[in-house]
C-alpha cells in the first residue's frame, strides 16, 4: 500500500514542463493577437472562425480539469453509471448546436448572453441572470485556479501558491496579449494534447492490468461500482445531463463562441465537439476502476486520477498527467477569462456605467477587466477555502434554472418575462433545497424541472408576442477610418 | 445487476478508439480550412 | 462540477500529529446513501485501518496499513460497517471505533428522479426541434411591413 505524502515527480521536471508550455502559450498568444486591435477582433476573433478551430475550441474548453480529475472521482464514488453519466455532459454541447446558429442569425451584432436576456426579457430578468452568470463564472474560475495549484503540488511537491499563481499568470498573459484569437488558437493545440494524453494513460493502464483483473477486483471489494442499478448513480444521470445543458445554455463562454464563428459553422462545430468530447470522461473515469486491483489507497476521492496514473506509469505517467491537465486547465481558464471579461465590459461597464463608450474604449476596458479578473481569482484561490470549490456544486441549481428561460426565449415568441424571472428564482431555490435535502446529484435536475414549469405556466397564463427584430442592436461606434 | 467484463471492456475500447481518432480528425479539418483560407 | 480540493490537500500533505496529541478517526458521514464515504484520521505513527461488520470486530479485515491520513470507501452494498485504528507496529487499538451505515436510496426514488429528468430533457429537446422548424427570425415580418 502506498504512501501519498511523497511527490511523484521531481520539482525540476515539473517546473520545466510548466515553463516550456507557458512560453509556448504566451508566444502563440502574442503571434495570433498581433493584429487584434479592433474590438471585434479582440473579443470575438473577427466573427469568422472556421470549423476546425471551432470544433477544437468548443471541445477543449469543455474539457476542464474537472473532466480529467472529477470523472475518475465520480467513477470511484458512483461506478459505471457515474462515468457514463459524466459523458452525458456532451449533450449540452450538442443541444447548443441549433441555438448557436439561431443566436448568430437573430443577433448579428451581439456580444453576450446578457445582451440577449436584456433585449428579450427586460432589465429585471437581465440583472437576475447576471448574478447567476457571474457567480457561476467566478466559481468556475476559482475551481480551475485551485485545481491547478493542488494538482501541481500533488504531482511535484511545488507549493500550492506557486503552481496556482503560475497557471493564472500565464493564462492571463496570453489572453491579454492575443484576445479571443489567442484563446481559440491555443485551444486547438491544447485539444490535441488532452486527447493524446488521455489515450496514452488509458492504454498503458489497461495494458498493465487488463480488464479481467480490474473487473474482478472491483467486484470483490467495491461491488456497487459495477452495479447498473446503483440508485444514487441513476439519479446522477439526468442531473449531470441537465447541469451541463444549464452551464452551456446560459454561459457567455459558449455564446461568445457562437458570435465568433463564421456563418454556418456554429451548428456543426458544437455537434462535432459534443461527439468528440463524450468518450473522454468514460476513458478518464475508467482510470479509477483499477484502484481495488492495485490495492491503492485513495485518501480523498478527487485525487484518484493522478494517483492511479502515477502508480501505474511512474514518472512518465505523472508528466503525461501534468501536461494533459495543464492543457485542460489553460484551455478553460483562457475561455473563461475572455468570456467573463466581455460580459463584465458589455453588461456592467457599457450598459450600467458608460453607455456612450465607443469600440476603442471598450477594447481597453476589456484588457483591464481581464487583469482584474485574474487578480480577483488569485485572491479567492489564495486562502484555499473549500466552500468556494463547493460553490460550483451549488451552481447546478442556479444554472439549470436558466435552461428554459433561454431556450424558450430563443424559439417561442410567447415566452414571457414573468415566467423567465420566476423560473430562475424559484428554480434555483428548489434546486438548492434538494441539494441539502437529498444530495448534490439532484440539484440541477430539480432546478431545471421547476424552472420549466414556471416558464410553461407563464406561456399558458399570459403569453407574450415578442418581435425577434428587437434583438438586433447597433454595434458601438467603430473607430474612424484613418 | 452487474455489468459484465465483456460489456465494460467493449464500451471502454470503443471510446478509446474515438478519442484516439479525434486528434487525427481535428488535424484533417485544420488542413481543409487552411487550404480554403477559412481558418479564421 | 468541482472538487473538495482542500480536503485532498489536507490529507495528502498533512504533517504527522505530534505524539501526545489524541488520535482521532472520523467519517464524513454516518449514513452513506450512495455507498461511499471518507475516513480521516490523525495519528503520530503508521496505522492499520481495520473494518468489521460487528461492533466487537469479530471479522476484522485490514483495509489499509501505512502513513496516509485518509481513505475513501466506495461501492459498498447496504449494511453497517465499523472501523478502528490500530498501531501498525504494536497492534494496539488507538481509538474508539467509528460506525457508518450504508443505506442506498430506495430504487423507486432513484427511478422517479430519473423519470423527471428524462421528462425535462425530452421536453427541452422537443422545444428546440419544434423551434428550429417553425420559428422565424423576424425578417419576414419586417419585409412584409415595408411592402
Amino acid at each position: 500500500m502506498n504512501a501519498v505524502t511523497d511527490a511523484i515527480l521531481n520539482p525540476a521536471i515539473g517546473w520545466s514542463v510548466l515553463a516550456g508550455f507557458s512560453v509556448l502559450w504566451v508566444f502563440l498568444g502574442w503571434y495570433w493577437g498581433r493584429n487584434a486591435d479592433a474590438l471585434d477582433d479582440y473579443v470575438l476573433a473577427g466573427r469568422r472562425v472556421g470549423l476546425a478551430l471551432g470544433v477544437a475550441t468548443a471541445m477543449a474548453t469543455w474539457v476542464t480539469s474537472n473532466t480529467t480529475m472529477a470523472a475518475p472521482q465520480i467513477a470511484l464514488q458512483m461506478g459505471v453509471w457515474g462515468m457514463f453519466g459524466y459523458s452525458l455532459g456532451a449533450v449540452g454541447l450538442m443541444m447548443f448546436a441549433p441555438l448557436a446558429g439561431r443566436i448568430r442569425r437573430l443577433m448579428p451584432g451581439g456580444y453576450t448572453s446578457g445582451d440577449f436576456v436584456r433585449l428579450r426579457y427586460g432589465k429585471t430578468a437581465w440583472r437576475v441572470f447576471l448574478v447567476i452568470s457571474l457567480c457561476y463564472s467566478l466559481g468556475w474560475l476559482v475551481s480551475m485556479g485551485m485545481a491547478g495549484g493542488v494538482l501541481i503540488n500533488a504531482l511535484t511537491g511545488i507549493p500550492y501558491h506557486y503552481g496556482m499563481t503560475v497557471i493564472l499568470a500565464i493564462c492571463v498573459s496570453y489572453t491579454l496579449l492575443g484576445g479571443f484569437r489567442a484563446v481559440i488558437g491555443t485551444d486547438f493545440v491544447q485539444a490535441v494534447l488532452i486527447l493524446v494524453g488521455v489515450v496514452l494513460i488509458a492504454v498503458l493502464a489497461i495494458g498493465n492490468i487488463g480488464f479481467e483483473a480490474i473487473h474482478s477486483a472491483a467486484l470483490e471489494r467495491r461491488p456497487e461500482l459495477l452495479n447498473l442499478l446503483m440508485p444514487a448513480a441513476i439519479m446522477f444521470l439526468f442531473n449531470n445531463l441537465l447541469f451541463g445543458v444549464g452551464e452551456i445554455f446560459h454561459s457567455n463562454v459558449w455564446w461568445s463562441r457562437a458570435f465568433s464563428f463564421r456563418e454556418g459553422v456554429g451548428g456543426k462545430a458544437y455537434l462535432l465537439a459534443g461527439l468528440l468530447w463524450a468518450p473522454i470522461p468514460i476513458v478518464a473515469g475508467f482510470i479509477a476502476l483499477p484502484v481495488p486491483a492495485l490495492g491503492l489507497n485513495v485518501p480523498a476521492a478527487d485525487m484518484v486520477g493522478p494517483l492511479v496514473a502515477a502508480n501505474i506509469l511512474g514518472a512518465t505517467g505523472a508528466v503525461l498527467v501534468l501536461i494533459m491537465v495543464f492543457s485542460a486547465l489553460s484551455s478553460s481558464l483562457d475561455s473563461l477569462l475572455a468570456a467573463t471579461s466581455i460580459l463584465v465590459v458589455e453588461d456592467i461597464y457599457r450598459r450600467h456605467i458608460n453607455p456612450a463608450a465607443d469600440a476603442p474604449t471598450l477594447r481597453r476596458a476589456t484588457s483591464r477587466v481581464i487583469v482584474g479578473l485574474g487578480l480577483l481569482t488569485w485572491m479567492l484561490c489564495a486562502p484555499r477555502i473549500a466552500t468556494l470549490a463547493e460553490l460550483l456544486y451549488f451552481t447546478g441549481a442556479f444554472v439549470a434554472s436558466t435552461i428554459w428561460p433561454i431556450a424558450a426565449g430563443l424559439f417561442l415568441r410567447r415566452a414571457n418575462t414573468a415566467g423567465a424571472i420566476t423560473g430562475m428564482v424559484v428554480g434555483s431555490a428548489a434546486g438548492l433545497y434538494s441539494y441539502f435535502a437529498i444530495g448534490f446529484y439532484v440539484a440541477a435536475l430539480v432546478g431545471a424541472a421547476v424552472s420549466m414549469l414556471c416558464v410553461i405556466i407563464g406561456i399558458i397564463a399570459a403569453p407574450a408576442s415578442f418581435e425577434w427584430r428587437l434583438l438586433s442592436e447597433p454595434e458601438p461606434a467603430k473607430e474612424h477610418a484613418a | 445487476m452487474t455489468i459484465s467484463v465483456g460489456l465494460l471492456g467493449t464500451l471502454v475500447t470503443i471510446c478509446l478508439i474515438i478519442v484516439a481518432a479525434a486528434p487525427v480528425l481535428l488535424l484533417i479539418l485544420w488542413l481543409r480550412d487552411w487550404k480554403r483560407k477559412s481558418l479564421w | 462540477m468541482a472538487l473538495p480540493i482542500v480536503l485532498a490537500l489536507a490529507c495528502t500533505h498533512g504533517a504527522f500529529a505530534q505524539s501526545g496529541d489524541p488520535v482521532t478517526l472520523t467519517s464524513d458521514t454516518e449514513i452513506a446513501t450512495a455507498g461511499y464515504f471518507q475516513l480521516l484520521w490523525e495519528a503520530a505513527e503508521p496505522i492499520r485501518l481495520v473494518e468489521s461488520t460487528t461492533a466487537d470486530f469479530d471479522d476484522p479485515h485490514t483495509v489499509y496499513e501505512g502513513s496516509d491520513s485518509g481513505h475513501t470507501v466506495s461501492g459498498r452494498a447496504d449494511g453497517t460497517l465499523f472501523y478502528r485504528l490500530e498501531s501498525a507496529a504494536t497492534g494496539a487499538v488507538l481509538v474508539e471505533p467509528v460506525r457508518v451505515v450504508v443505506a442506498h436510496h430506495p430504487i423507486a426514488r432513484a427511478f422517479t428522479f430519473f423519470g423527471v429528468g428524462a421528462l425535462v430533457f425530452v421536453a427541452t429537446a422537443m422545444l428546440i426541434l419544434i423551434g428550429i422548424r417553425t420559428a422565424d427570425d423576424g425578417t419576414e415580418r419586417a419585409a412584409r411591413s415595408t411592402r
